[in-house]
C-alpha cells in the first residue's frame, strides 16, 4: 500500500530532494485522489481532469456533488453533466449531493431530476441538499426518497413530494429542513415527521395554509424550527396552530405571525432554548384584543409548556402580547429562565420592569429597541420614569447588554440610570453606542450604581 | 484507574509505547490487538518510523480533548485544536504529508485523514490554475495539446 518512498529519496539531502521533487499525489490509490476531490467544489474537482492522463477521468470517482445550474453555460451543458454524474454505471457510492436546479422553464422528458435522486438514493446517499428558486414550478421529488435507508440530512427547497400509500422509512434521518415544500396532502408531513426515528433537527417553513394544524410528534427530536409566513398581506382570518409533542425538545423556535395557537405538550419538557415571533392570532396587539376570554385561552394554553426555559429570545410583538396578557391572568413565572434576549418598542419600554417581575432568576438581558425612528425626540423625553424593581435586580442580574446603539436621548438615559442604580449585583452594562449621537459620557459615568462590581463598557 | 500502555513498531523497526486511549482512535488497531497476543507488540508494517511519530503526535492532541467533558470550554478547546491542527499541518513537508495520508487511512483515523485530504485540497489545488497545480504538485503533463484540448472540451463548463 505504501507507495514509492525508495532509499535513495530518504538518504538525499533536502536541496536535492527539493530540486527533483517527485508526483507522490498520482501514485495515490483512485479512492484517496478522489476523497481529497471531495473536498474541493465539484467544478474545480472537474477541472483536475486535464492534469495529466492519470487524472482524466478520477474526479467521476469523487462521492460528492455539488451541482449549481446557474454554473453552466445552457441548459443543454447542465442536464448533460448531470446524467454522465448520476450515470448508474459511474459510481457504487454517492454520499453528498447538492443541487441547485432551474427556475423550471426548461423542464421536460430529457430532464429528470427524479432520476438523477433516485441515482443517487441507490448509491447510499447520505445528504441530499435540493435547492430551487422560487418560482411557481414545484419539482417533484422521487418515491424512494421516504424509503432511503442511508440518509442523515436531507434539505429541500421549492420542490413537491410525491403522493405515497408505501411505508416510510428513514430510518438514518437525523436532520432535515423541509422549506417551502409542496406536499401531497395535509397528512404527509406529519407522516413524515413521525416516520423519523432518530430525527434530531427539524425546520419547517410553510406558506400560509399549507396545513391547518399541524402536529409534530417526535420521540427523538431536540430542536424544532417552525416557520410560517403569508403570501399575502392583511388576511383577516387565522389560520389554526402548531402542536408539539416531543419530550426530547431542547430548542425551540416559532416564527409565525399566522397561526393563532400553539401547544408545547409534554408539560415536563427541558426546553431550554426558545425564540418565539408569534402573536397567537391578536392584532392589533392592544388590551381590547387580548382581553377578549376566548384569545386568552390560547396565550394560557400554550405558557405551561415553556415555563421551565432557560435561554428566551422574543420579539416587539410578542413581548406586548405576553405583557397585556398578564394585566388580566395570573404572572408566569420563568424560574429558570437565565438570559433573555428582547427587542422591545419604545413605547412599551416603561412595560420592562413588570414583564422583568416573571424572570426571578434571570442573569444576563440583552434588550433591543424597535422603531426609534418613528418617535420625535420630545415623545422620547415624556417617557415616564420607572418606579417597582424587580427581583432579579436584587438577586441575580450580572450582565445587561444593550444592542442597538444609543444616542444619548432623556428617554436612555433614564433607562441605562434605571439599571445602574437599582442592580444590586450587576457586573457589566454593555452599551452599543451610536457616534453622532450626544450622548453625555461624563454624565454617564457619575450616575451612582447599585452594584459596586459593575462596569460600564461602551462599544 | 491505570492506564494499559500499547506497543506498536513501525515497519523500520522503531518502537513507541503508547496510552491504549491514544492508539484506539486507530480503528485498525483494535483488530489487530484481538488477531496477536494482546499484550505482544504491534507491528505495522505499512507505516516509518517518523510518519508514525506524526501520527502519535496527532492522536495524543486529540484524546486530551475527548477525554474533556463537554463543559462550558469546550467552544474554546475546539478552537485551539483547529489552530493545532492547522500548525501541525503547515510544519510539514508534501512527502510527509502524502505519507501521513496513506499512515492515516491505512490506521482508519477517519479526522486525522479528512485533515489532511481537507488541507491537500485548500493548499495544492483549490483556487489555482491547472498549471499552478502541476507545478505544486510536480504533475507532469503527458497529454499531447490536442489531447489536452479534448479533454478541456469535455468539460468545458468548468474551466469559465
Amino acid at each position: 500500500m505504501m507507495f514509492g518512498r525508495g532509499e535513495s529519496k530518504q538518504s538525499c539531502s533536502r536541496g536535492l530532494s527539493q530540486r527533483l521533487k517527485e508526483d507522490m499525489i498520482s501514485s495515490l490509490p483512485d479512492p484517496l485522489i478522489s476523497q481529497i476531490l471531495s473536498h474541493l467544489p465539484t467544478k474545480e474537482a472537474v477541472c483536475t481532469s486535464v492534469l495529466s492522463t492519470r487524472w482524466k477521468s478520477l474526479w467521476l470517482w469523487v462521492p460528492e456533488l455539488d451541482l449549481d445550474f446557474y454554473q453552466f453555460p445552457d441548459f443543454n451543458a447542465f442536464v448533460s453533466f448531470g446524467h454522465r454524474v448520476f450515470d448508474s454505471n459511474r459510481v457504487s457510492f454517492i454520499r453528498k449531493v447538492k443541487l441547485d436546479v432551474e427556475d423550471g422553464v426548461n423542464a421536460d422528458e430529457s430532464y429528470n431530476l427524479k432520476s438523477w435522486i433516485d441515482s443517487a438514493v441507490n448509491r447510499k446517499i447520505q445528504h441530499l441538499d435540493v435547492r430551487s428558486p422560487e418560482v411557481d414550478y414545484f419539482y417533484q421529488m422521487p418515491i424512494s426518497l421516504y424509503i432511503c435507508e442511508t440518509l442523515v440530512f436531507l434539505k429541500i427547497q421549492w420542490v413537491s413530494l410525491p403522493d405515497a400509500e408505501l411505508f416510510f422509512s428513514l430510518p438514518c434521518l437525523k436532520t432535515m429542513h423541509l422549506i417551502k415544500v409542496q406536499y401531497p396532502n395535509e397528512a404527509a408531513l406529519e407522516t413524515l415527521v413521525s416516520s423519523c426515528p432518530v430525527l434530531e433537527e427539524l425546520e419547517i417553513s410553510l406558506a400560509r395554509n399549507d396545513a391547518e394544524l399541524l402536529r409534530v410528534q417526535s420521540r427523538s427530536l431536540k430542536s424544532l424550527t417552525f416557520i410560517r409566513v403569508s403570501p399575502f398581506q392583511f388576511q383577516s382570518d387565522s389560520v389554526s396552530g402548531v402542536v408539539v409533542d416531543a419530550p426530547l425538545l431542547r430548542f425551540l423556535s416559532i416564527y409565525d405571525y399566522e397561526s393563532d395557537s400553539f401547544h408545547v405538550n409534554n408539560l415536563e419538557s427541558n426546553i431550554a432554548k426558545l425564540e418565539i415571533v408569534v402573536n397567537f392570532g391578536l392584532e392589533p396587539f392592544d388590551e381590547a384584543s387580548v382581553s377578549a376570554r376566548r384569545r386568552r385561552c390560547r396565550i394560557r394554553s400554550f405558557l405551561p409548556g415553556i415555563l421551565r426555559v432557560r435561554d428566551m429570545k422574543i420579539d416587539a410583538g410578542t413581548f406586548k402580547v405576553i405583557h397585556e396578557y398578564t394585566k388580566l391572568e395570573p404572572r408566569p413565572q420563568f424560574r429558570c429562565m437565565s438570559r433573555l434576549f428582547v427587542t422591545i418598542c419604545v413605547s412599551d419600554l416603561k412595560c420592562l420592569p413588570t414583564f422583568l417581575e416573571s424572570c426571578p432568576n434571570l442573569k444576563s438581558l440583552v434588550l433591543a429597541i424597535d422603531d426609534y425612528g418613528e418617535m420625535s425626540c420630545e415623545e422620547m423625553d415624556q417617557i415616564s420614569g420607572y418606579s417597582s424593581v424587580p427581583e432579579c435586580f436584587l438577586q441575580s442580574l450580572e450582565f445587561v447588554d444593550f444592542v442597538t446603539p444609543i444616542s444619548g436621548y432623556a428617554a436612555e438615559m433614564k433607562l441605562v440610570k434605571y439599571f445602574l442604580e437599582n442592580s444590586a449585583v450587576l457586573k457589566t452594562l454593555t452599551l452599543h453606542v451610536n457616534h453622532d449621537g450626544s450622548i453625555d459620557y461624563e454624565k454617564l459615568l457619575k450616575i451612582p450604581r447599585g452594584s459596586s462590581t459593575c462596569q460600564v463598557v461602551l462599544i | 484507574m491505570s492506564k494499559k500502555n500499547i506497543v506498536l513498531k513501525s515497519s523500520n523497526g522503531i518502537i513507541f509505547e503508547v496510552e491504549e486511549a491514544v492508539a484506539l482512535q486507530s480503528e485498525t488497531i483494535p483488530y489487530m490487538i484481538e488477531d496477536d497476543c494482546a499484550n505482544d507488540t504491534i507491528p505495522l508494517a505499512n507505516v516509518t518510523g517518523d510518519i508514525l511519530a506524526l501520527v502519535i503526535e496527532y492522536c495524543k492532541k486529540h484524546v486530551v480533548v475527548a477525554d474533556g467533558d463537554g463543559g462550558g470550554s469546550s467552544s474554546s478547546s475546539q478552537e485551539d485544536l483547529k489552530n493545532w491542527d492547522a500548525q501541525f499541518m503547515n510544519d510539514l513537508d508534501q512527502s510527509k504529508i502524502f505519507n501521513l495520508l496513506l499512515a492515516a487511512d491505512f490506521l482508519n483515523i477517519k479526522t486525522l485523514f479528512d485533515l489532511t485530504c481537507q488541507f491537500v485540497a485548500d493548499t495544492m489545488i483549490k483556487g489555482k490554475s491547472v498549471e499552478e497545480v502541476r507545478r505544486t504538485l510536480n504533475i507532469e503533463k503527458d497529454y499531447t495539446s490536442e489531447e489536452e484540448a479534448k479533454a478541456r472540451q469535455e468539460n468545458e463548463w468548468a474551466f469559465k
